[in-house]
């Protein structure tokens, strides 16, 4: 398919047509082929290059005002409520959300911490294990809320933060098993030091390890779960971006 | 007799001549805007692509459908048909719309203005 003729205008529609993907593709992918192909019909009436063109873009090329109609139809109701309120109060507002997400879900995990027994049971570094898992969700809620509720799909923007989870998601297991090999060191160390009453210090590491472990692990599969839900979901989005039209080789 | 909204006369002229044209079969946007034109005589054209909104509006309210079909090798194209509920709309607005018209020259008259 080729829209090359019209790519800068299409560029421009992308610009100014402020939609969420697929459908904002969609809609390019539409207009780019309707110009296509009545661009060829005028030029097979015999008329000139430029008198095609401009024909082609008197009748297709939508105005601003057509663009923001599009934009009105295509717009859901979360957005619509978005767009009515103040940027600047918007920005406060979201921020203020964050603040008391991250409040809630940080006073929540630790009063589960401390009401399981199961908690109890696991090593000292259940609380770097719990800190990465917390950040991890924190930033996990912070990009749906971007995605699926802002629709903030932008190229530059769209992977933003996506290290920072990944990384905070990886640091679940590591500092898990690196608990569990120190609480083994320790207690092999006791054992060395007091044969006769080091092993229940082994017994007593191999307890607080396992807990630990399994939490690790618990934490780690519900947020990988949601992490590659997130990033099937933004991978969808970057590919219907890239099937906009907007070919860079034809600049 | 359904109510008209002078204001919103020309959106729904329009609407009522999309549905007629996708009546007869699919047809693409553009495809749309050609027909509507010549058939008319060049009276009713679509510029600046003012088809796109009624298109999408009339989608969203499944009164049309909107298809992504192949076409050629790697080529998918929009078309756009009638649906059920167009086809029920679209009878009850020419009717509106003869009604409309009948009322309208009964007010302005038909006859030649006398001197």
């Amino acid at each position: 398919m080729s829209h090359n003729r019209f790519t800068p205008l299409l560029r421009q529609f992308d610009r100014e047509l402020d939609l969420p993907q697929p459908i904002k593709s969609r809609i390019l992918i539409e207009i780019a082929d309707d110009l296509d192909d009545l661009y060829t019909h005028f030029r097979q009436q015999g008329l000139s290059e430029q008198v095609a063109y401009a024909r082609t873009q008197e009748r297709l090329s939508p105005t601003l005002e057509i663009l923001q109609q599009l934009r009105d139809i295509h717009q859901s109701p979360v957005q619509r409520f978005f767009d009515r309120i103040p940027r600047s109060l918007l920005s406060r507002w979201e921020r203020a959300c964050v603040l008391v997400i991250l409040l809630l879900t940080v006073s929540l995990s630790i009063q589960q911490i401390e009401s399981t027994s199961f908690f109890h049971q696991a090593s000292e570094f259940i609380w770097p294990v719990m800190l990465a898992a917390i950040s991890g969700f924190v930033l996990l809620l912070i990009k749906t809320y971007q995605i699926l509720l802002k629709k903030e799909h932008s190229p530059h923007r769209i992977r933003s933060g996506v290290p920072m989870l990944l990384l905070s998601a990886g640091a679940v297991p590591l500092l898990s098993l690196l608990g569990v090999w120190v609480e083994f060191h320790r207690a092999l160390l006791n054992l060395a030091r007091d044969p006769h009453s080091g092993y229940l210090a082994v017994l007593n590491a191999l307890l607080e390890s396992s807990a630990l472990m399994v939490a690790g692990l618990n934490l780690f599969l519900v947020l990988s779960i949601l992490t590659f839900a997130l990033l099937w979901r933004i991978g969808s989005i970057e590919e219907a971006n890239a099937n906009q039209l907007l070919d860079p080789s034809s600049e | 007799m359904a109510e008209f909204e002078i204001q919103n006369l020309t959106k729904q002229c329009n609407e009522i001549l999309i549905l007629s044209k996708l009546a007869q079969g699919t047809r693409h946007g553009y495809q749309l805007a050609m027909e509507i034109e010549t058939d008319s005589d060049g009276f009713f054209r679509f510029n600046h692509g003012t088809l796109y909104p009624i298109l999408h509006k009339l989608e969203k309210e499944r009164l049309i459908k909107g298809v992504w079909k192949p076409e050629g090798l790697k080529r998918k194209r929009k078309t756009y048909s009638l649906t059920a509920r167009g086809k029920k709309y679209l009878e009850q607005e020419r009717k509106n719309w003869h009604d409309f018209f009948d009322r309208f020259f009964k007010v302005i008259g038909e006859n030649p203005l006398q001197e």
